[in-house]
């Protein structure tokens, strides 16, 4: 998942301007936005990808369009376990125990996990983005141990 | 054959597309231009402003969660969790966000169709709503003035309109309502039945569990009201409860869980009972519960559990006897907080009745049982007749009944609620056992979900002389719809009423509705209506139990006995809310609640326990217990039954003896097992259900693929690698229906192997829900054109090429596998539950 890092690699790479910043999220101009590709291969996560169907990059903007209305986003909203929070931070403070999840020392993730599992990291490189095919079954066994 | 080699390719414009049009579309005319995108209305994200919300219930699988509708301009754009229903407690899963995509699906009937060629050929022709109510009419017109209304025949799957189709047979006076229940859980339900007299699916008080000691249930991908289970069991866990999963399979639940044992299949029932013996040997069992609330002495249970001790268990389970000793006492020590429960798993064996009343018997030797944070139960309030009243008048109840629905061979099929055994009814049509004039079929997918479906199912389907005449209602062309007579075009779960409710979590008493939030497009149509319209076509005295307009005004009139709140009618109340939960306290052990003075109105105790008159007959309603009238359990009773005299007395019936107690015997097939034989046993994913999600995209675009999975040691010795494709072959059960003691082989299939550690060595697990032959592009995995049928909307709005990238042409996995092709009819013993986890087989490298 994005961690909407700051100074975010994804941004940076961007040759068309398509990627900013405000409030504190990473989002994508889609009307900018030439399906270059040049941010995926920036980003450490493999948060961002390009949609196969819009060939327009795509990539988690905590759901900037329903916290504008007042609602949570989706993934808050209806996760299980309540394992997803995202926190206003003029009201709570952050949990004492939460720690940013890096790939380079260069990241600066403004997310931060509890209890993240570290060979989770040998599951994410750098350029291997989401893609509907890491998921096929025969592909299970390969990612990860 | 199919259908593209009848259809020539005429020039024919959308506008030709009318009634009577047998020939469906060009597809170059189609390709003429109209399609659009269904990003621009149907984008959440671009809608989201001045969005309406219809509080309404989910119905992708049958937990029945609470959901908010997003709405905007007549379309549904998404799904919420309501945080009013206090089951689901305003959560929902993946298969709940996926289920929008059934409404739009561009393979999506409607328009109600007309058989023409011959039966299963695929050739349609459009008609109106108008002309098939008539025939069908007709048709059930003819059995009844006949005298044989029991040849009209209803068979659903996941039906939740029961209120308006057995008012329907009813009326008609059929008895022969046929459905899915022995193919799902009807050795889970009678266990419970058996040992406490209650059901709908058993409630854990998870949310204040510390020990979870769970037999094969997958409650956080799959399990039956494991949603709501799993939302408190997120709670439970935060709070330092231990989940013990015990699975063949290495499922998301058994992966998340403390512990993951994995026994040999059929084995929990002596698991359960080894772990009653360690617990009681150890002098941990409640004792005064025993004595109390059980039908058995501290001695009986004593000499009953003595041969089954961990040295047994584990020669059975192949599980180290020390893990089985280490886990009972974990288990009572926890005690009352802890819960020993199933699902699906362990009943669906030929000894899967026992095996759940061996696990549910385990909460009784610690004392959980109606405890807090142990194995509570409790109502819903969605219990028909007697929640809300049906309109009067009410058609009599069928007096007799037929082979077909009340099978004798299985004397507690039927004992407590219908669960059938349906998985013989094809057969049993096939072979002219009980003679069909009119089959009505309504949310089943038989051909695919049947054991041996695509056999034996397809040709009672496919055969004209046993089934003369086959109405089927659904939402897509399913499997079911290909081989019928007439089409209706069902509404989906987001454009009907319906009231709902299930095992109540939260222990108190509570209910939902579910409301459309959109019209039916084209001619769709909620079969309730479509029913209530085909009664008003009946002669008398059928048509006057039909004397309202629509299914909206039957659940105005149902609901009208509710209290009014909030200035509002119950119609209205659940209209705005969409739930409702009584004003009572926790149903924490309420076998032990007193009896108030005018629930012992005319009754008398007989033997220390509390009937009442009912006319010419008593009825059981509690128990004395040191000269107090207390409830107890619903049973004959009124104890936590482990000796259950129903289950002696239905045993006698069919020549077996049994001494009624949950005694463990392994099914032979799986006893006298060979050496280079697997069992292979099912599953079900996280975003599918049987049959019913496959053609939703978002769902299958995430699950389109089911190899067979095989242990990575079985592999190595038989030289599958992963990927490899291997020919399965699965043989007769060595008891039981068609048994064969010399290995009778049922049939072989070619299926892609996945090897992986996360499968028992002596097991391969072949999961449901894929490997359709109908259904659409989705489910089907074919890019390109849809195929041509006239009950399809007349804008393929799905023709964005490509999208389908699982497809065999696109270099995808294609649309996966069916088990049912090798998976034999097989039910057990007395109750009649499909035992699907028993299936001997051979793997080798195809």
């Amino acid at each position: 998942m994005c961690t909407q890092c700051e100074e975010a690699s994804c941004l940076k790479a961007c040759p068309s301007n398509a990627i900013y910043e405000e409030h504190g999220i990473v989002k994508i101009d889609e009307k900018k936005c030439n399906g270059c590709g040049d941010c995926v291969k920036a980003c450490s996560l493999g948060a961002i990808y390009v949609n196969p169907l819009s060939k327009l990059a795509e990539k988690c903007n905590l759901c900037a369009h329903r916290l504008e209305i007042g609602q949570k986003a989706a993934c808050e909203a209806t996760c299980v376990s309540e394992a997803i929070r995202i926190i206003d931070l003029s009201k709570e403070s952050l949990p004492a125990n939460g720690v940013g999840f890096t790939m380079r020392s260069s990241d600066k993730p403004r997310t931060l996990h509890i209890g993240a599992n570290p060979l989770m990291r040998e599951k994410l490189t750098t350029g291997n983005p989401f893609s509907p095919y890491n998921y096929e079954i025969s592909n299970w066994a390969r990612r990860g141990s | 054959m199919k259908r593209r080699e009848f259809i020539k390719s005429g020039a024919i414009s959308l506008a030709a597309l009318e009634m009577g049009g047998i020939i469906s579309l060009n597809p170059n005319t189609l390709n003429a231009g109209s399609y659009e995108l269904r990003e621009p209305k149907t984008n959440i994200a671009l809608n989201i402003k001045n969005i309406t919300k219809i509080p309404s219930v989910c119905l992708n699988c049958s937990t029945v969660c609470g959901m908010t509708v997003l709405v905007k301009d007549g379309k549904v754009l998404g799904v919420e969790g309501n945080p009013l229903d206090p089951n689901s407690r305003g959560k929902l899963c993946a298969k709940a966000h996926g289920g929008v995509c059934a409404i739009d699906y561009s393979e999506r009937l409607v328009y109600p169709m007309k058989r023409m060629g011959k039966r299963g050929e695929g050739l349609w022709q459009r008609i109106s709503m108008e002309e098939a109510y008539a025939m069908i009419a007709s048709r059930i017109q003819k059995s009844i003035d006949a005298g044989h209304p029991e040849r009209v025949v209803f068979h659903a799957g996941r039906n939740r309109i029961d209120d308006i189709t057995n008012r329907f047979m009813d009326a008609i006076g059929s008895p022969v309502v046929l459905n899915h229940r022995a193919l799902c859980s009807s050795n889970k339900r009678a266990a419970n039945y058996a040992s406490i007299g209650d059901t709908d699916w058993e409630t854990v008080d998870a949310e204040h569990c510390k020990y979870f000691l769970n037999f094969g249930a997958n409650f956080f991908e799959a399990h039956q009201g494991g949603f709501p289970m799993l939302t408190r069991y997120a709670q439970a866990k935060r709070n330092g409860a231990k989940l013990v999963t015990f699975d063949v399979r290495l499922s998301n639940t058994a992966g998340r869980s403390d512990e993951w044992l994995a026994p040999f299949p059929s084995s929990e029932g002596a698991i359960a009972l080894a772990m009653a013996h360690v617990i009681v040997a150890h002098n941990l069992h409640d004792k005064a519960f025993i004595q109390t609330w059980t039908n058995l002495s501290l001695e009986a249970l004593a000499a009953f559990l003595k041969p089954y001790t961990p040295e047994f268990a584990a020669k059975e389970s192949g599980l180290e006897a020390s893990d089985i000793t280490r886990l009972a006492l974990e288990f009572a020590k926890a005690a009352p907080h802890c819960a020993a429960f199933t699902n699906r798993g362990s009943q669906a064996h030929q000894n899967g009745f026992n095996n759940d009343r061996a696990v549910i018997l385990l909460n009784a030797v610690v004392g959980s049982v109606g405890k807090k944070g142990g194995y509570a139960f409790g109502g819903s309030k969605n219990l028909g007749e007697a929640s809300f009243p049906m309109p009067k008048p009410l058609p009599p109840k069928v007096k007799f009944s037929t082979d077909l629905e009340d099978p004798k061979a299985y004397p507690l099929a039927n004992r407590w609620q219908k669960m059938k055994v349906s998985q013989l009814v094809f057969e049993k049509i096939k072979n002219k056992t009980q003679p069909v004039d009119v089959y009505l079929s309504y949310t089943i997918s038989a051909p695919q979900t049947w054991p041996e479906g695509p056999k034996v199912t397809v040709e009672a389907l496919k055969d004209e002389s046993v089934i003369p005449f086959h109405a089927c209602s659904d939402v897509v062309y399913s499997e079911m719809a290909h081989y019928a007579d007439l089409l209706l075009p069902d509404a989906t779960y987001f454009e009907r009423y319906t009231i709902e409710g299930r095992n109540a979590n939260e222990l108190i008493p509570y209910f939902v509705f579910r409301q459309p939030a959109a019209r039916p497009p084209y001619a769709c149509e909620n079969f309730a209506d479509t029913l209530i319209k085909i009664a008003q076509r009946l002669h008398e005295p059928v048509a006057k139990y039909f004397a309202f307009e629509s299914y909206e005004a039957f659940m105005k009139l149902r609901l009208s006995g509710l209290p009014e709140k909030e200035g509002l009618n119950g119609f209205e109340y659940m209209k705005k809310y969409g739930a409702w939960v009584d004003d009572k306290p926790k149903a924490y052990e309420s076998y032990a609640k007193k009896l108030n003075a005018k629930e012992l109105e005319s009754s008398f105790v007989e033997d220390g326990i509390v009937y009442q008159k009912k006319g010419e007959k008593k009825e059981a309603i509690g128990l004395m217990q040191n000269d107090v009238a207390v409830k107890g359990f619903k049973t004959p009773s009124r104890k936590f039954e482990i000796y259950s005299s129903i289950v002696q007395e239905a045993a006698k019936k069919i020549n077996l003896v049994d001494d009624g107690l949950p005694h463990y015997i392994m099914p032979s097939s799986l006893k006298e097992i060979g050496e280079h034989q697997l069992v292979l046993t099912t599953f079900k994913w996280n975003v599918h259900t049987q049959a019913r999600t496959a053609p939703q995209q978002y769902l299958t675009e995430i699950v389109h693929d089911n190899p067979m999975w095989i242990n990575t040691k079985t592999a190595k010795k038989l030289g599958i690698k992963n990927g490899d494709m291997v020919e399965l072959t699965t043989f007769r059960p060595r008891s039981g229906f068609k048994a064969s003691l010399s290995g009778e082989k049922v049939a072989s299939m070619k299926v892609k192997a996945f090897v992986t550690e996360g499968v028992h060595p002596r097991v391969v697990c072949l999961s449901t829900s894929l490997g359709m032959n109908f259904g659409g592009r989705i489910p089907q995995a074919k890019n390109g054109k849809r195929e041509k049928n006239p009950s399809y909307r007349p804008v393929d709005d799905q023709a964005r090429h490509g999208i389908i990238w699982w497809d065999k042409k696109a270099g995808g996995t294609g649309n996966g596998f069916n088990p049912n092709h090798v998976i034999p009819i097989n039910p057990a013993p007395i109750v009649g539950m499909q035992a699907w986890n028993d299936t001997i087989c051979v793997v080798k490298k195809a």
